[in-house]
């Protein structure tokens, strides 16, 4: 039996709902997989997913042996999914939606039906119908089932989820870690000080350290890799992963990525520009040494001829002046000859202000779709990467470079500038 | 003009690599044909194994140059569906995992 993951409207970004230290989508693999449905069709509708999830997509997990990606423009509906899937419309299949997790025996369901299945006990939420069934076949009236399913249609209720989970209301959720205490699990590799305080449920993720003196829980969740710093006070929180929570930060109902805070309860996004608070545990890219020597090089050379050609304009027009671009200031500015065109900007390069070919990739993707003009590298790709002068060509190609920049791919991007 | 119900055309992209040349070639395909010019066409993906940025560029652009015309990306491979989901081609192609299916799918949606 194959099973289609199919995307709802209502919850775009289901599929990477944290449940108890795992995304939701994987959550769903793995039911499916334990009843030995190991062909899944998964719907990727749009473009606004995180990178993150693209690269789980296309990453090397187990979980996606015999998994079918089928990108739609906006989520179509199980038939539509079927149909580009090259799956026959009478074929008897499980259709999930992205938002539901279901657990409980799957074999029993082998016998097509709608099976109608409750929350777990202890939390209220109306019951969820699962689809066995041929898309083209009649609709069989509804059964019940034993197992329990749940909608995941928002950040609080994965969180709820987890929480229920971590204490052993959730059957069936397997929490990948170790219950320490009664509700308190700690992922593979997670430290934690001696002087800290857990309160259940808690889940603190793989490889994840807590400072001394921190107080978390209860009702959290700390993601794979996060640094929660000393004195931080965290309490029905869930941390993604790769956070850094600063010291003495205090954090409430909400959801905790590196620049962000999510309000839990009506999904209200804050931008925390403060890496004291919040930020990645790895820094952003720099610029690399070898590029900062190779400016440094042509700096010396080129200086005659650019002061030449600056002081023969200079009558006439200011070619190079400074900006601030989120608080560092670039030279930016235009002699209208390309080989010298560039030439303020290796100063920046030099100090490790910029790139020298197109921009950091984490500062290039921040910048879109906002700003196209973003002087983000001394040297200029887009004519190169993208030969359009449509705007949405170029934002899109910006966006697959910034996720793609290697030294080959700037090298490549260079040359091409002289054909 | 309302849509024609012309067949599918099936054009294929040599590979291994997505080139701007390679697109090139596609949309002289593509141009020619003035009596099936609003006829689907799905292009089927399977032979490419790498795809260069200009390449995307290109293909967006034919895509852009061709409103009136449904397209299908077929048979994709891990760097075009890498392309497909980074770059949004969904919002552009009907993207399917073989001719057949594209097939089914144009005729359906298509009415």
């Amino acid at each position: 039996m194959r099973a289609l993951i199919v995307e709802v409207p209502s919850c775009p970004n289901a599929a990477l709902f944290d449940v108890a230290g795992r995304p939701l989508l994987v959550r769903q693999l793995q039911w499916l997989r334990d009843g030995g449905i190991t062909q899944v069709v998964i719907e990727v509708a749009g473009s606004s997913h995180p990178t993150s999830l693209y690269g789980w997509l296309l990453g090397d997990d187990p979980l996606l042996d015999g998994c079918t990606i089928i990108p739609t423009e906006h989520p179509l509906g199980a038939r539509a999914v079927a149909l580009r899937a090259g799956i026959p419309l009478d074929e008897v299949l499980v259709t999930l939606p992205a938002d539901v997790l279901a657990q409980g025996d799957l074999p029993q369901l082998v016998e097509p039906g709608r099976y109608v299945l409750y929350a777990p006990d202890g939390m209220d939420a109306p019951p969820v119908t699962i689809a066995i069934e041929a898309l083209d076949g009649p609709e069989a009236p509804p059964r019940l089932h034993d197992g329990w399913a749940l909608r995941v249609g928002s950040p609080l209720a994965a969180h709820t989820l987890s929480c229920a989970a971590l204490m052993g209301a959730a059957p069936g959720v397997l929490i990948h870690g170790a219950e320490v205490k009664p509700g308190i699990w700690l992922g593979r590799g997670a430290r934690i000080a001696e002087d800290v305080e857990l309160r259940a449920p808690l889940f603190i993720g793989p490889e994840a350290r807590v400072m001394s003196r921190a107080q978390l829980g209860p009702r959290v969740t700390v993601g794979r890799g996060c640094v929660i710093e000393r004195e931080a006070q965290l309490s029905d929180c869930s941390i993604a992963p790769n956070t850094l929570v600063g010291e003495a930060t205090r954090a409430r109902g909400a959801h905790l990525s590196a620049a962000h805070m999510t309000s839990l309860s009506d999904g209200t996004l804050t931008a925390i520009d403060d890496p004291l608070v919040l930020t990645r545990v790895h820094a952003p890219a720099r610029v690399r040494l070898a590029s900062r020597l190779l400016a440094i090089v042509l700096i010396a050379p080129l200086l005659l001829p650019w002061l030449l050609v600056t002081l023969l304009l200079l009558p006439w027009r200011r070619p190079v002046r400074t900006v601030l671009v989120r608080g560092t200031p670039l030279h930016v500015g235009s002699l209208g000859v390309p080989l010298l065109d560039s030439y303020p900007a290796l100063f920046d390069v030099a100090i490790g202000l910029r790139s020298l070919v197109g921009a950091t990739e984490p500062a290039l993707l921040e910048a879109l779709p906002r700003d196209l003009g973003l002087p983000a590298g001394a040297i200029d790709i887009l004519p190169s990467l993208a030969p359009s002068e449509r705007r949405d060509t170029q934002l899109r190609l910006l966006r697959w470079y910034a996720l793609h920049k290697a030294r080959d791919l700037d090298f490549a991007l260079w040359l091409r500038r002289f054909h | 003009m309302p849509p024609t119900t012309s067949a599918e055309r099936v054009l294929t992209i040599p590979g291994p690599a997505l080139s701007r040349e390679a697109v090139g070639d596609l949309a002289r395909q593509i141009s020619p044909d003035a009596a099936s010019v609003e006829a689907p066409i799905v292009i089927d993906c399977h032979n490419i194994r790498d795809v260069s940025p200009t390449g995307l560029s290109a293909l967006i652009d034919l895509r852009a140059d061709h409103e009136r015309v449904r397209f299908a990306l077929v048979a994709l491979s891990k760097p075009m569906l890498a392309a497909a989901l980074e770059l949004g081609l969904s919002e552009r192609f009907t993207i399917c995992v073989s001719v057949e299916a594209a097939h089914r799918t144009l005729r359906q949606e298509g009415g």
